[in-house]
């Protein structure tokens, strides 16, 4: 087991602070919804308690995984989950959503040093009904 | 850049994705097509239109939905470019790329009406280089929401 994979294995069990412990407190972290750079230990742990918290059936299946040379993991992940609690500023209205992502991991002494997600900010939004992205807390059932 | 092979089959893989982003910014499809097996997978995650009657999605073989997809967006914006910011490689003709791409739109595109805006986007892209070094396979990875925010489209899609 490759520390990305301990790393995505904790949070497959919903254990936000043993996944923490895989990783650098100032590792970097990014998200496409953050905008600017965050930490691994203030703005991941953050993202991360939202997330197996609005989604409590939450499941990561990892599709394709390889460790490249100087240390960088790449994980493409299928994250999904039924939502049950307002996550980053969407209303909760009980939708099932899947995202396809990929994680880029860069690691160092049995560390993870950064973090870079990419996904499709617009299929979240979508899956959990949002319409719109200046207003994402007007859904498409409040619109009918 | 940071190139980070450290064996021959990641050099070679390494440099074919090279060429193939270099090909990309002299938005010259045919010379990126050339680089790829004829059979080579496409899959473009988040490249969804959502329809009335169904919903088109960007995966299927680069001769294909890759050559359209690459012809239509260098199409509606004709000034395309790149910058690869890392590359990474293994043993296995696997290659990830984070590479920002952009340019000023002049045509709609998919969902994008036609707004005369610019955009800069950070994307991630996972090869497959077969043995004979040509790329087999590509996936790519980028938020809508940050291409759609750039150019002032406020519609999830």
């Amino acid at each position: 087991m490759t520390i990305a994979t301990e790393f995505i294995h904790a949070l497959n069990a919903h254990d936000v602070a043993s996944a923490m412990t895989c990783c650098d407190a100032d590792g970097e972290l990014l998200l496409p919804h953050l905008g600017e750079p965050g930490t691994l230990a203030i703005e991941g742990t953050e993202y991360f308690e939202a997330l197996v918290t609005a989604f409590p059936d939450l499941r990561i299946k990892t599709r394709h995984h390889c460790k490249m040379h100087d240390g960088v993991e790449v994980a493409e992940v299928n994250v999904s989950g039924t939502q049950a609690a307002d996550f980053i500023g969407i209303i909760n209205q009980e939708k099932f959503c899947d995202v396809d992502q990929a994680w880029r991991f860069t690691t160092g002494d049995g560390r993870i040093t950064g973090l870079h997600c990419f996904w499709d900010q617009t299929m979240l939004l979508r899956r959990l009904g949002v319409k719109r992205l200046d207003n994402i807390t007007i859904t498409q059932g409040a619109a009918l | 850049m940071t190139a980070t092979a450290t064996t021959s089959r990641a050099d070679a893989a390494t440099a074919i994705v090279s060429a193939f982003f270099d090909a990309y910014r002299a938005r010259d499809v045919e010379a990126m097509i050339d680089l790829c097996t004829d059979n080579a997978d496409f899959d473009y995650i988040p490249f969804e239109v959502v329809g009335k009657q169904r919903t088109v999605r960007g995966k299927g073989k680069i001769r294909g939905v890759g050559k359209a997809i690459w012809a239509s967006l260098i199409d509606a914006f004709p000034d395309l470019t790149n910058e690869v910011g890392s590359m990474a490689a293994d043993d296995d003709g696997n290659v990830a790329v984070e590479v920002h791409i952009g340019g000023k739109q002049a045509k709609s595109f998919g969902a994008l009406p036609q707004t005369g805006d610019s955009y800069w986007l950070p994307h991630l892209f996972v090869f497959h280089v077969d043995d004979d070094c040509l790329i087999d396979a590509t996936r790519a990875y980028w938020d809508n929401a940050n291409w759609y925010g750039q150019m002032g489209w406020k519609e999830v899609g």
